[in-house]
């Protein structure tokens, strides 16, 4: 398999008025050709942070990248010039995010802002980029694109309005894209609809996806591999099933142990096994474990060094002074 | 038919042979909305002949998509809002009838938990101030007891008796949903409507909450509406569902019933769609039935039909009647009852 995403030590920290904080600290992490990799984690540990790491989309007043590499497909994203990123945005690298309605122009019709991705990297005329985005449309289950695709935004209902970003994001045939959230906005059954959509473009154009998700249902569902992040770091990563059969890192077991389960003999009486505390603020900084504070499993190692993320098997890596 | 509902459920269920807590009889509830663009005025009927009994002790979990109309019943239970038709009985009275002091009594005994922790709490008031307001209103205590009550209150949800000096913005999102629920339990009611209580909050801080609201509904014999969109959180809380469509509830069941024998076709497609958590077992699932994407709700017939795969005629044309199929299991379907 040939390597199309190779991030190494990245670190994204903030600079703002009440300190550091460290969004994204030493994510080490690669994708194949054609890969679906997983990210999960809870909100605030650094997962879009990543994301607008690797597409170079940080605020730029108080967003650095203090270190690390980000290297797509021979190419280190970090040294490009703005103008060279720029044709790689959109075009070999695209993204959507998790709400629709905010991601879409509402004064133009969906039609000229999917026109737009293409105008912006190919030489076509009108009538070319027209009947790309209508063939777009309808490959990702548009009825009737022709007509439809003259609609506003708010025309359409949150998945059909995601099927647009969808359609917008895929039309230059991306290498890779990155999708943060892309089902949280919407109900279980466009959910489900959404989901399945992508794996069949995938499995079609062969685009790699990075899919950045707090759901560890809908990861498994879509996800060749799951990396699990917790506070700026990755924690455990592995291929989906090893991962949900045999998690090893105490975080991850508790994100699993947090869903309630549907076989239990009495719901009424059942409680889940939480995890306790609250998820660590990226600002504070912690000597050793990240997690240390809300582990169940806490030694005195923990409190003294970090822990580095660990080929526990094959393929399984995990960042836990109880596997090193 | 209603009144047969009622025994029947009675008699498969966990009632005792008592009269329901909550009684809902015809409940419909339409909004008047201006549309922002257009400035068109449409009216909504987000909730359309819903009938519902909640006995006491029990949790009936609520669940539907977005715009099903399920924080609206919500809503009117707790006299939030007024229903355009239809009767709410508590305890076997008639609630819009209340006024006065008997409206403050049925305030004091039916409580409400929202969505957004951080927006329900006024932001300018400590977590003292928000909790002892209450008692305040309703006149209860002396000074010291309404203190102690307050810190009584903070600890049965599991935070320190010196946060009542904090403000909204001192606390996680976690512990804002404690005080939110705090601030429901400190008059001691029988009934909580709890409005997707969890949604806002991370999986590991959503599981401290749930663990939560089953110890206090143990403690202190409380009631729950529990309202989500998220079918495996229903399942884990509810003793009974109600799943919604279109502003009408289209089956109703035990929650153990309802979960290994749907039999409305929208209850099946939820189940369906629940990405399975555990396990990943990919094999199990169902085989993904082709529903159309049709959004528009029909209220002649059945509000679902335009989405459902296996409609006929007479679906589009008549409204289905909630029957009941087997033992306090009710749908409402032309297909499936």
């Amino acid at each position: 398999m040939t390597e199309l995403l190779r991030i190494e030590d990245l670190a994204t920290h903030f600079f703002t008025n009440r300190g550091i904080v460290r969004a994204v600290e030493g994510v080490d992490l690669s994708m194949a050709k054609g890969e679906v990799l997983g990210v999960v984690g809870e909100s605030g540990c650094g997962k879009t942070v990543l994301a607008l790491s690797v597409m170079r989309l940080l605020p730029a007043s108080t967003a650095r990248i203090v270190r690390g590499t980000i290297t797509f497909d021979g190419l280190s994203l970090l040294e490009l010039p703005d103008e060279e990123m720029r044709k790689i945005r959109g075009s070999r690298i695209s993204m959507i995010f998790q709400e629709p309605m905010t991601a879409l122009n509402p004064v133009f019709r969906i039609g000229d802002q999917i026109m737009e991705a293409v105008h912006a990297h190919r030489k076509v005329s009108k009538k070319e980029a027209r009947d790309m985005a209508v063939e777009m449309l309808t490959r990702v289950g548009f009825p009737a694109a022709e007509k439809r695709i003259n609609d506003y935004p708010h025309q359409l209902s949150g998945g059909m309005r995601q099927r647009v970003m969808i359609a917008m994001a895929l039309i230059l045939e991306p290498e890779l894209m990155i999708a943060d959230e892309p089902t949280t906005a919407l109900d279980v059954t466009i959910q489900a609809q959404i989901v399945s959509l992508l794996k069949d473009l995938q499995s079609s154009l062969g685009t790699s996806i990075l899919f950045i998700t707090h759901d560890l249902g809908v990861v498994c569902e879509i996800a060749e591999r799951i990396a699990v992040m917790y506070a700026g770091e990755i924690v455990e990563m592995a291929s989906t099933e090893e991962l949900f059969s045999s998690p090893l890192h105490p975080y991850t077991l508790g994100l699993m142990e947090s869903i309630p389960p549907d076989d239990l003999p009495s719901m009424r009486d059942a409680r889940l096994r939480s995890i306790p505390g609250s998820v660590l603020l990226l600002s504070q900084e912690v000597k050793g474990c990240r997690f240390q504070e809300r582990c169940s499993d806490k030694m005195s190692k923990c409190s003294h060094g970090r822990p580095l993320l660990c080929e526990k098997k094959p393929g399984h890596f995990v960042r836990c002074w109880k596997y090193e | 038919m209603k009144k047969n509902q009622v025994i029947l459920l009675d008699a498969g269920n966990m009632s005792d042979g008592q009269n329901p807590l909550i009684d809902i009889t015809s409940l419909a509830k339409v909004y008047r909305v201006t549309r922002s663009i257009t400035q068109e005025r449409v009216w909504i009927k987000a909730l359309d002949g819903v009938d519902l009994s909640i006995w006491k002790g029990e949790t009936l979990g609520v669940v539907g998509e977005s715009g099903c109309g399920k924080s609206t019943l919500g809503r009117l239970v707790v006299l939030l809002d007024r229903p355009t038709t239809g009767r709410i009985a508590f305890k076997g009275k008639d609630v819009l009838g209340f006024k006065g002091e008997t409206l403050k009594a049925f305030r004091r005994q039916v409580q409400i938990v929202f969505q957004d922790p951080a927006s329900s709490l006024n932001p300018r008031k400590t977590v003292g101030e928000t909790l002892r307001e209450p008692l305040l209103i309703h006149g209860l205590g002396s000074m010291e007891e309404r203190e102690e009550k307050v810190r009584q209150i903070l600890k049965n949800v599991g935070l320190p008796p010196d946060y009542t000096r904090r403000f909204p913005h001192e606390l996680s999102g976690g512990q804002r949903q404690r005080v939110c629920i705090a601030r429901a339990l400190i008059l001691a009611p029988e009934l909580i409507v709890a409005d997707e209580p969890v949604s806002n909050l991370d999986v590991s801080i959503q599981a401290q909450i749930l663990n939560l609201l089953k110890d206090l509904r143990d403690n202190f014999n409380l009631t729950y509406i529990f309202i989500s969109h998220d079918l495996k959180v229903v399942r884990f809380m509810s003793d009974r569902v109600a799943v919604m469509y279109g502003g009408r509830v289209v089956e109703v069941a035990p929650s153990a019933i309802l979960y290994e024998n749907p039999r409305h076709p929208y209850t099946q497609l939820l189940l369906m769609a629940i990405p399975t958590g555990r396990g990943c077992d990919k094999k199990a699932r169902l085989k993904k039935q082709t529903f159309s994407t049709a959004e528009e709700i029909l209220h002649d017939g059945c509000t679902f039909a335009p989405r459902c795969a296996e409609r006929k005629e007479s679906c589009m044309t008549a409204r289905p009647k909630l029957l009941e199929v087997e033992a306090g299991h009710w749908v409402a379907c032309h297909i499936s009852s």
